[in-house]
């Protein structure tokens, strides 16, 4: 049965990822590019971390509550949860030291740029969850 | 067995992703001074940008990407800090930072010999850093000093009224 949550997992962090390196390459391109702070290692660091978490604390709701309407409510809840939280922990955190004259003279434009992508794996766990875990 | 393996994969890409993202850099903490010092003039660098990567236990995944923007040059006075970045001397306008990239760190026997590239008005010259390292607030401070020949990197004329060598001081609290 875990095994079914671990590659959802999977699949959502190589699937996010990819949402990730195409949202950023597309902002680098068209506004401002933060390229020397966002390594395609580090998103999918931390896209696969995420994900893993999520399938783990997803398969521990689904065991321990027998109802599967209270389980699925209570994940999605505090998957949401997480999700918003993210975007308090992107606001409280200091800008990184910028190297690139660019990327220095916008650097309030961070912040923002970081929020969207908060949500990818939300998105992309529930866009497939479908697929691969049968209610 | 078989009821183990995703359990124990899930938590190992858990751990690794949670490395990957955690020991990426130290974090510079503030009180850091840059300093220079000589019979006249003395100052500091207030500000250091770039990254630091030191690891006790993995010198040869260790580096230091630093760059000091030439404008935060502070001598406690302001006709010699304008002075400072005239062409002449650090020419700002066309030479905005001096920098630092290591290329290996290595053990000695009080410390750590940092070794790299130091480029000043876009000349670049090979330098060694000798480093010590004192635990501080849970985290480090790496600090040290060592002489650096502004002619070398042709800033300013040789033989003036300013010593040839200055000797540069730094102190860099680093924490994870």
């Amino acid at each position: 049965m875990f095994k079914n949550f671990f590659f959802l997992g999977l699949i959502t962090a190589f699937a996010s990822t990819f949402l990730c390196v195409a949202y950023t390459e597309m902002y680098y391109s068209l506004i401002v590019d933060f390229s020397e702070a966002n390594g395609i290692l580090l998103l999918f660091a931390y896209s696969l971390l995420a994900s893993m978490v999520v399938c783990s604390v997803a398969f521990a709701i689904q065991r321990a509550i027998k109802n599967q309407k209270i389980a699925e409510v209570l994940f999605n809840l505090l998957f949401a949860g997480a999700s918003v939280a993210g975007v308090f922990v992107v606001l409280a955190a200091k800008d990184p030291d910028f190297q690139t004259e660019n990327a220095q003279l916008f650097a309030e434009f961070y912040k923002g740029f970081l929020m969207p992508m908060l949500f990818f794996p939300f998105l992309t766990w529930f866009t497939l969850k479908p697929l691969i875990i049968r209610s | 067995m078989k009821a183990i393996i995703y359990p124990l994969l899930a938590v190992t890409l858990l751990v690794t992703s949670a490395a990957t993202i955690f020991n990426v850099n130290n974090k510079i903490d503030d009180g850091y001074k840059i300093k220079f010092e000589s019979k006249d003039p003395t100052g500091t660098f207030d500000v250091m940008n770039g990254t630091i990567n030191f690891d006790e236990n993995n010198l040869e995944g260790s580096s230091f990407d630093l760059s000091f923007p030439i404008s935060s040059i502070n001598t406690e006075n302001k006709l010699r800090d304008k002075k400072a970045q005239t062409s002449e001397w650090f020419d700002a306008a066309n030479y905005p930072n001096a920098t630092f990239k290591s290329s290996s760190v290595v053990k000695t026997d009080k410390g750590y010999h940092v070794k790299g590239t130091m480029t000043i008005k876009g000349v670049s010259k090979s330098l060694t850093v000798p480093m010590l390292v004192k635990p501080k607030d849970g985290g480090l401070v790496l600090y040290g000093g060592f002489g650096l020949n502004r002619i070398d990197f042709k800033v300013g004329k040789p033989n003036g009224a300013v010593p040839d060598v200055m000797n540069v001081k730094f102190y860099i609290p680093i924490s994870k």
